[in-house]
């Protein structure tokens, strides 16, 4: 029971957090992509740390329902959110141990890498040259707040990491 | 915190079951990648699939973000309220003497428009009809690179069509571009793809309102020797037929390159929009579907509990068409 309710946790959380980034909460203009960049750390972190709780289908899903309920492209957010989870599948395949500073590092390059795709798929989809501004405001945000997401994320990983194993043992 | 247990859940399993896993969740995710990039290709084109699909979700969406932005809209409301206390106290005196000059104005304006009426009477001017409207919540803001919206809580089954405007109290705030059955998204001014013929102060000067994403539009393909003055007023022209003359939109901020244009409505502080059915050939045209479509309910507000915006006092240059001083009477000229 408690190994389900630990694997869905970042689903739902990743719902949770998308319903409130749509809601008419009166955000300035700068502030846009705090909460995306928010949603792209935790798929960051959770495919990171945990990769089975959080499914390519589930963040193409994710990403979808964004496009809709933001009346933008289809397509945007999901290339955007599968491009950090391709980062944090990359460097999960280093034999090297995901600590949280190793971890914010990988994310400042995630951070760098989807913003600038962000960017030029927004400015090739419209042609015309996106505002960049808020684009990197909010990626430097989400950045310096970093370990408070992996903390967040880090609080659900032991139990459902050591269920994991456990799991895997017993399969063998 | 710091410590990993990648590695740990990973060490139990056969090199081979760990090489397929990663290799399956790598095709997998370079699929979906794929997929994405497929789906905006689609998307740019405008294919109805994306259309529809869209606008399905919007209709399964709605119910719950009414029910979650109630406290939110509930909570900014008195958040407001309260700063405009603890600010606006010196404010009274001022604002009182202003509005007995307002009052003088509304006697005048009065006057004029018993004058207007019985000109219009002397030439037979041909009354255009009223126009209606329907007052609905926004229950969800669009953001994105790209995309200012809002999503509305009123759709086809109130009338609502692709096209039509949609105003606050303050002004003209932008139009419908995809409405469902119960819900419709609104492109706000801002957005990046909203353009608006306009026309600026008393000499009329033509131009275009284009968005950028910024807070204050951009003014283009201005009339050549046209001369612009810092705050004067912006107003839809009607041009082209898919608005109507004479909204109210905001006033010029000349800027250092561009004629920017303060909005009267500020479209991060949107409450209650209400969508004017103003049908005309080219509305027709944007949206063919919903001229079979007959509203359910008319000039009655989707969400209560609160003053909706009167439409009436978003015209500013337009003329009523009767003396009436119920909104749904308001007619444009």
């Amino acid at each position: 029971m408690d190994v389900k309710r630990k694997s869905i946790s970042p689903g739902l959380s990743l719902i949770g957090l998308l319903a409130i980034g749509h809601l008419p909460l009166g955000l300035p203009e700068w502030a846009f992509f705090i909460l995306p960049m928010v949603i792209g750390g935790l798929i960051y972190t959770w495919s990171l740390k945990q990769p089975e709780s959080l499914p390519s289908w589930f963040v193409f899903t994710l990403g979808l329902l964004a496009d809709v309920l933001s009346s933008g492209p289809i397509g945007y957010w999901p290339l955007f959110y599968l491009a950090c989870q391709a980062v944090a599948f990359w460097l999960a395949n280093n034999p090297v141990a995901f600590g949280l500073f190793r971890s914010w590092g990988g994310f400042l390059m995630t951070a760098s890498l989807t913003t600038l795709l962000s960017w030029s798929t927004a400015t090739l989809y419209y042609l015309h040259s996106i505002d960049w501004q808020p684009m990197v405001i909010g990626a430097a945000i989400v950045c310096a707040v970093y370990p408070v997401i992996f903390w967040l994320s880090g609080s659900s990983q032991e139990s459902s990491s050591s269920a994991l194993v456990k799991n895997t043992v017993q399969e063998l | 915190m710091g410590k990993s247990l990648y590695r740990k859940r990973k060490a139990p399993l056969s090199g081979n079951t760990r090489s397929g896993r990663r290799r399956s969740k790598r095709t997998g995710l370079f699929a979906f990648m794929f997929l994405s990039i497929v789906l905006l290709t689609l998307s740019r084109i405008n294919h109805d699939v994306v259309e529809e699909f869209r606008g399905g979700i919007a209709k399964l969406a709605t119910p719950a973000f009414e029910v979650i932005s109630k406290p939110i809209l509930q909570l900014r409301r008195g958040l407001r309220n309260g700063r405009t206390l603890l600010t606006n106290v010196n404010e009274l005196d001022r604002l009182k003497l202003e509005n007995q000059k307002l009052q003088q104005w509304k006697w005048r304006a009065k006057q004029l428009e018993i004058r207007l009426n019985s000109y219009a009477k002397i030439i037979q001017a041909v009354e255009r009809p009223p126009l209606g409207f329907v007052t609905g919540r926004v229950v969800s803001e669009g953001r994105g690179p790209f995309i200012r919206s809002v999503l509305l809580n009123a759709g086809r089954n109130d009338g609502v069509r692709n096209g039509y405007p949609v105003v606050s109290a303050e002004g003209l705030v932008g139009r419908v571009v995809n409405s469902g059955l119960t819900a419709s998204h609104v492109l706000l001014l801002t957005d990046l793809n909203s353009r608006i013929p306009v026309e600026i102060g008393s000499n009329r000067t033509r131009a275009i309102l284009r968005g950028d994403n910024g807070p204050a539009p951009r003014l283009t393909y201005i009339s050549k020797g046209a001369k612009i003055i810092d705050g004067e007023d912006v107003f839809t022209s009607g041009q082209g037929g898919l608005l109507p003359r004479g909204l109210r939109i905001g006033k010029v901020n000349i800027g250092h390159k561009f004629y920017r244009v303060a909005l009267f409505s500020d479209p991060g502080r949107l409450e209650y929009l209400s969508v004017l059915f103003f049908n005309t050939p080219g509305i027709d045209i944007a949206d063919p579907t919903g001229a079979s479509s007959r509203p359910r309910r008319l000039e009655q507000p989707v969400a209560s509990g609160r003053k909706t915006p009167n439409p009436a006092d978003s015209l500013t240059h337009a003329k009523r068409s009767s003396h009436t001083s119920s909104p749904a009477s308001t007619g444009v000229r």
